[in-house]
Formats: structure tokens, C-alpha cells, sequence
């Protein structure tokens, strides 16, 4: 940060007054819930009578007895990776298609990018129309193909499926506008060179392209990666866990532990709060191992 | 820059393209259609966008029944006009705020300002969303804020860092001199941001707010759970969701359904066609840039 010249008293109170807002609406919303968090995580408490002090219980809890918070994470690593290995490429090769010259940029942009204006609850409501075993349109477009009609959230593997192809069709066109970003900084002379020399397109795309969009690439990709493990409305509304907790994913977890469902035992804030750190240090040691396996990359360019 | 492609490759690309603007316009499409239809005709199935007798009675219905998909004190009519209010109070705050914290952070200087910035960037990149909403919504409950200016004010608290990454980036290119030339008038610190900064930050403020929109229309897990308990706050989101699951009138009636659905996800394609380069611009900056 930049060192600015004195100002004086005034100046700082009148500082303090125009950022006491944004402060305070910091502490009492972020800042307050987190150290909550922190707190609760080493007591149990059912949100009625007193929180007893359990010590590392919850934690041992998490690690020993959570089969079904552990199948939880497994099917969010599950689907992150499942449509980020469609969705990142499909993002990449359009906007290297996009930024060089041809005709439509714009429309082709703005129509791939649409979705990205949607809510994500109410795209699980569409899925669930175009997925349904009967009316879907989907099955519809199967039927007249000559196909049957598939139970998509009849099973886990195709409820996944649905997740993964919702999540995809919502996020790559925003994917595609970060890379497009990244791309035009790249000097078009570059590309006149390849050309000159004689390289195909497919070639300038793996030794121009890629090793040149190295650091958006590197952002891109970890907002995308944490974006998809911390994905909770989609499922929410689309599979909702269903077909037992085959789809249940960390956050949809977490979420019924403190605010339940119908036929699920008592709550426990304690172990909830427990789930929360975990959960939080995992997505940490994602960040952690994704940073140093990329700057391995890029210092290989 | 030089395109060295044969005929051939050029149909194949927009061959390429076209094919993908089939796969995401298709889904909006059948929205639409099923949005015009009869449930009749719904449930006779068939892949036809074009519905046979198109009606606009599914939308009649919608914006004259509740939640539950049956006749209520609340309708989608209510629901919209909450989700209106809770979004343009919450572009109001965060403009505001988000425009007066970028200016103290990125001209001011007082003690604690890199603390605060700190404060700020970490906690905003651990914290909020789906983690602490809990927590969150106990503290809500007991300020009595579960109402929809409460929901507004929640929404601007935990708004992000982005917004004031995208600010300051801005006022960086701001000049010094028109500061300088403001107090020598006269204009203490506030007034400077109130005569200067603010009007000349206009074009970047436009996006946040814009961006803020978006995000507070097309917002779920918090109003739905903050505004549980009243029922006459419910946003158009939370209803449509409310509408696939209840065991209502909704739950088998897709045509209700996806009318709910185009009354939630018009405004925001709309206000997407008409100010296209804006949400590009604050989406691209926001992230690849800040």
C-alpha cells in the first residue's frame, strides 16, 4: 500500500466516520461469525439447554464416525474435477477462437456468457424440468431419437451427471470472458510470426496460448477450483444430496447439520462448527497444493 | 491479425460456435416455451418449442398465487416487488459505502488503515458465505434484523472484497492535483470525496452497482433462511424455489413452474442485454485484474 502524506486530525476522524459502515458491518457479519465458529467447534451444544466443553471430541467425531461427511467430500472432489475438465478447456478454446479475428465476437459472447446471469437456485428448478423422467425435455429428445427414457436422479452416477452439466452450462461462458481478458494482452504479433513461420493454429495454441496465459490461467483455475467446492445452491435444488447423500456435497452437508432436514436426528451445533474448520482447512490445503504445483509450471516457461 | 484458415476450417469453426450457442440457448428456450404452455400440453410431451394454442394464463396465475402454489395473502406480485426493494437498497449501501472505504483506504491516512485494509482482504476471502451463515443468522435474529432491510444490510456486509479492489484500482487513476486544488479551496477530507471523488468515480461505481444487483436478485440460501419466518418477505427467487418443492399446486405444474422461473431470470437478461459491456467490463476487472 502506498504511503500517502499526513492529513491531519480532522481528516482522521472524519476517516474513521466514512469507513465505521463497512467496518462495522465486517466485524458484526465476518469477523464475529468466524471466531463464533471458532469457539463452538469444542463444545456441544444442541441449540437448546447449556453447551458443555467437550474438548477435541467433535474433531475426533469428524475423523472416526462421519462416513457420510467423508462420502460428502469425496463427491464434491468428485464433481469439481468432473466438469472442470470439460469446462476450463471448453472456456479456453472459445476465447482463443473469440479474440482472434472473426466475424460475431460479441454476439457469440454475450450468448455464451448468458446464463452466468441467472441465479444458480433458480437453474436447478430449469434442470429439474429439462432432467424429469416424464414431460423432461430431454427424455423427450431420446424418446424421438428412438432411445428411453433415463430416471436421471434415479441413480447417483446420473445425478452427478445433471449436477456436472448444469454447473458447466451456468459457468463456462464467465470462464470464457476471464480468458478472453488474459488473451488480449497477449501482443498480436506473436501470432503473425507463428504464422509467418508456419504454424497451425492448434500449434499456436499450445505454445503461444497457454504458456503466455500462464498467470490468468493460474487464477482462473483456482477460483473455478475453489468455486466448485464450495458449490451449494445447485445441489440444493436440483438433487438435494438425493439419492441417499450420493450427491451430498461438503457445503449441503455442513448446511443440515445446522439447520437440519425432515427425519434427520438432533442437531449439533458443536459438531457442525467441528465440520466448518475441517472443511475449511481442507479447502485451504487445496489453495496450498495448487499454488506450488503451478508455480512448478510456470517456472518451467 | 492473420487468420490463415481454409474454407473448410472456417465452416467448421462457426459450425463449432454455433453448435455451443445451440446448447446454451436451448434450455432458456424450452423455459420459455413450457413457460406458454398448457400443463395438457406439457404432460403430453414431444420436443416442440413452438407451443400449440400459446397462452399467458400461466403467468396470470403465478403473479396472483402464493408461495405455496395455492391462493394466499402474498403473492409472486409481492415477492417481486420485495426482491426490487431488497436489491436497490442493497446497491445503495454498497455504492455508498463500498465508494467512502476505497477513498479513506486508497487517499486517506490514519492509524490502523493497513490493519483495516488487512482485515478486510483476509477475512473476506475465508469468511462469509455458506461457512458462517449460522452464526450469522443467530446474530441477526438478535439485532432483529430478519426483515428485508436487515437482509440489504447483511448482503452489503458480506458483499466481498472485489468491489473495493475494483474502486481503488479506480481512484488510483484518479490525479493527486484535483485533490490538492480541492483543499486548497477549502474542502476538508469528506468534502473532497463528496465534491470530487464521488462524482468522478461515477463510471466505476456504476458497475459495482450493477454487479451488487445481480447478486442480490439472484441471491437464495441467505433470504431464504433470513426471512423464514415472514411471510410477507419472501424474495422471488426463494418463492420460485418454493414452487418445485412445495407440495403445492406447483410441485407437478411445470408450466407454473417455469413461469415463476422467467418472472425471476427476465430482469436480469434484460438488464444484461441492454448494459452487456458493463457487466463484462466489472466481471473481468473484478476478477483477473483485482
Amino acid at each position: 500500500m502506498r504511503k500517502n502524506q499526513k492529513l491531519g486530525t480532522a481528516a482522521t476522524i472524519q476517516s474513521y466516520l466514512m469507513i465505521a459502515g463497512s467496518v462495522l458491518g465486517l466485524i458484526v457479519f465476518v469477523v464475529i461469525p468466524l471466531i463464533w465458529v471458532m469457539r463452538y467447534c469444542c463444545f456441544s451444544y444442541k441449540g437448546y439447554g447449556t453447551m458443555r466443553f467437550v474438548g477435541l471430541d467433535n474433531f475426533i467425531r469428524v475423523f472416526e464416525r462421519s462416513p457420510k461427511y467423508w462420502l460428502a467430500v469425496k463427491n464434491t472432489f468428485i464433481f469439481a474435477i468432473g466438469k472442470l475438465l470439460v469446462e476450463i478447456p471448453l472456456a479456453l478454446v472459445l476465447a482463443f477462437l473469440l479474440t482472434r479475428k472473426i466475424r460475431g465476437t460479441t454476439f457469440f459472447r454475450s450468448v455464451y456468457f448468458m446464463p452466468s446471469m441467472i441465479s444458480v437456485a433458480v437453474i436447478g428448478v430449469v434442470f429439474t424440468y429439462l432432467f424429469s423422467h416424464h414431460q423432461g425435455v430431454v427424455n423427450e429428445f431420446i424418446k424421438v431419437f428412438g432411445g428411453e427414457g433415463v430416471k436421471w436422479f434415479a441413480t447417483g452416477t446420473t445425478s452427478m451427471l445433471v449436477l456436472m452439466i448444469a454447473s458447466i452450462w451456468q459457468n463456462f461462458g464467465i470462464n470464457m470472458l476471464f480468458f478472453m481478458t488474459g488473451l488480449q494482452s497477449i501482443s498480436p504479433e506473436m501470432y503473425e510470426a507463428a504464422s509467418i513461420d508456419g504454424a497451425s493454429n492448434t500449434r499456436q495454441f499450445f505454445t503461444i496460448t497457454i504458456p503466455l496465459l500462464g498467470p490468468v490461467l493460474q487464477m482462473v483455475l483456482m477460483n473455478a477450483i475453489l468455486g466448485s467446492l464450495k458449490v451449494t445452491d445447485l445441489v440444493l435444488t436440483l438433487t438435494n444430496g438425493n439419492p441417499s447423500g450420493k450427491t451430498e456435497v461438503m457445503m449441503t452437508y455442513i448446511y443440515k447439520q445446522f439447520f437440519g432436514q425432515a427425519g434427520q436426528t438432533a442437531k449439533d451445533y458443536g459438531y457442525g462448527a467441528a465440520l466448518t474448520v475441517v472443511t475449511a482447512v481442507i479447502l485451504s490445503l487445496v489453495t496450498l497444493v495448487y499454488l506450488r504445483a503451478t508455480k512448478k509450471t510456470s517456472d518451467v516457461y | 491479425m492473420t487468420m490463415r484458415m481454409s474454407k473448410g476450417g472456417k465452416i467448421a469453426l462457426y459450425a463449432f460456435l454455433i453448435l455451443i450457442v445451440i446448447i446454451t440457448v436451448v434450455p432458456l428456450l424450452y423455459t420459455v416455451s413450457a413457460s406458454l404452455k398448457t400443463n395438457f400440453e406439457i404432460a403430453q410431451g414431444g420436443i416442440n418449442l413452438i407451443p400449440k394454442e400459446p397462452t399467458f394464463d400461466n403467468f396470470k396465475t403465478v403473479w396472483g398465487m402464493g408461495s405455496g402454489g395455492t391462493a394466499s395473502e402474498f403473492t409472486y406480485a409481492d415477492y417481486t416487488v420485495n426482491s426490487l426493494k431488497v436489491s436497490i437498497l442493497t446497491v445503495i449501501f454498497v455504492v455508498i459505502f463500498t465508494s467512502m472505504s476505497a477513498y479513506c483506504f486508497e487517499r486517506g491516512n490514519f492509524p490502523g488503515r493497513k490493519f483495516l485494509y488487512w482485515l478486510f482482504m483476509t477475512t473476506m476471502f475465508i469468511g462469509a458465505g455458506t461457512i458462517t451463515i449460522f452464526p450469522m443468522l443467530q446474530i441477526t435474529s438478535k439485532l432483529k434484523m430478519n426483515n428485508l432491510l436487515g437482509l440489504a444490510i447483511v448482503q452489503f456486509a458480506t458483499a466481498g472484497a472485489s468491489n473495493l479492489f475494483l474502486t481503488m484500482g479506480y481512484l488510483k487513476t484518479i490525479s493527486h492535483d484535483l485533490d490538492d486544488a480541492a483543499k486548497i479551496d477549502g474542502c476538508s477530507f469528506f468534502s473532497t470525496w463528496w465534491r470530487i471523488i464521488l462524482p468522478l468515480s461515477r463510471p466505476i461505481l456504476a458497475t459495482v452497482a450493477l454487479m451488487s444487483f445481480r447478486a442480490s436478485w439472484n441471491n437464495y440460501l441467505l433470504p431464504n433462511l433470513m426471512l423464514s419466518n415472514d411471510k410477507s418477505a419472501m424474495t422471488l427467487v426463494v418463492a420460485v424455489v418454493k414452487l418445485q418443492s412445495s407440495g403445492g399446486a406447483g410441485a407437478s405444474q411445470y408450466n407454473l413452474m417455469m413461469a415463476g422461473t422467467m418472472l425471476a431470470l427476465m430482469p436480469m437478461l434484460i438488464l444484461f442485454l441492454c448494459m452487456n459491456k458493463m457487466f463484462v467490463e466489472g466481471i473481468t476487472q473484478g476478477a483477473v485484474k483485482g
